[in-house]
């Protein structure tokens, strides 16, 4: 399996999904807040664009700055879509942890362990 | 900037924010500060009380963790500077008493009319943009700009260099006047001591200096080739 063809690592993927939920507002703030609303993870916002930042080098996204708004001090914001490259690969990772996932009860099996 | 609520705390932690700024990447400056001043002025208008201290942990981790690969010179650079007062410290340690390295007048014969002979050499203006760009890790500095960094770390060096031999005249002067004939085999030992401790300073004072130099010449040669 070359690099490109990897799966995605678990912070990649809801990085990854979070774009896709957010669509045309997925920006560094929205992505944070959506992260941590879902998946109780408060994540920095230096360790969300390093990520960001990785993803969009591998191919997966793609970035663009956009207005300027007064209560951000002035400052644009950075918007992310993913690419389909990256579409592919979370559907890749999706379909990798689906097919894991068959067979497998852990209700049964921690019963089991437990008695 | 204003807040919904009418807070008191209006602006984010200026020092904070100012420390965030200057450790992250130009082109993540203006989505990140942004970023933190949105979710900033939201959170003043729910939650004010907290507001500050979310701020400033999210600036300190994210400048933090951007610090080692915008700054990785500056820290080698300041982490070779603790290296070498670190050994000259246990060096000093280890010959005895840290006091007895330790001179008042001979540090101010040493480093304020270097300062000032430096200042006089070429302006505050360049002296602190020589820091300035010695500190920094851009390599876009100007040619000119940067001769001038190194002239000035190379004449503060030679200042310090020279008042330390001028102590030592100085100093030898006293003592060949001073001691007398009875006394000369107790006294003449500590005295010289003490008469060679401004070339010391002079000397730890010139190897900085040194090492400046050498990294506004690493910005000349990277720009020159």
């Amino acid at each position: 399996m070359s690099d490109k063809e990897k799966f995605l690592g678990e912070f990649e993927q809801f990085m990854l999904l979070s774009i896709l939920k957010l669509s045309d507002n997925a920006y560094g703030s929205a992505i944070r807040q959506l992260l941590a609303e879902a998946i109780r993870r408060d994540v920095t916002i230096g360790a969300l664009y390093t990520t960001l930042e990785r993803l969009e080098k591998k191919g997966l996204l793609t970035s663009k700055m956009g207005e300027i708004t007064p209560e951000r001090g002035g400052r644009a914001k950075k918007y992310f879509k993913l690419t389909a490259q990256g579409q592919k690969a979370l559907k890749r990772s999706k379909e990798a942890l689906t097919d894991m996932w068959q067979g497998v009860s852990l209700s049964t099996q921690s019963t089991q362990g437990n008695s | 900037m204003s807040t919904p609520s009418g807070s008191k705390f209006a602006n984010p932690p200026r020092l904070i924010e100012k420390f965030l700024r200057w450790s992250l990447p130009k082109e993540l400056k203006e989505p990140i500060l942004g970023d933190l001043a949105e979710e900033y002025l939201d959170m003043l208008a729910h939650t004010p009380n907290k507001a500050n201290y979310w701020y400033s942990r999210q600036a300190l981790r994210t400048g933090l963790q951007f610090l080692t690969k915008t700054k990785r010179g500056l820290i080698m650079f300041l982490f070779g500077v603790a290296v070498f007062v670190t050994f000259i410290f246990i060096a000093m340690i280890m010959s005895g008493d840290v006091l007895m390295f330790l001179n008042v007048p001979s540090l101010l014969i040493v480093i304020p009319p270097a300062v000032f002979l430096t200042l006089a050499c070429s302006s505050r203006q360049s002296v602190q943009h020589a820091f300035t760009i010695m500190l920094s890790e851009r390599l876009d500095f100007g040619k000119i700009e940067l001769v001038t960094a190194k002239q000035v770390f190379n004449t503060f060096g030679n200042m310090n260099m020279l008042m330390g031999w001028i102590g030592v005249i100085i100093g030898a002067i006293a003592m060949a006047s001073n001691i007398e004939s009875e006394v000369f085999s107790q006294v003449f030992g500590p005295a010289f001591a003490v008469c060679l401790l401004t070339l010391f300073y002079a000397f730890l004072i010139k190897a900085l200096c040194y090492a400046a130099e050498a990294k506004i010449q690493f910005k000349i040669i990277s720009q020159d080739s």
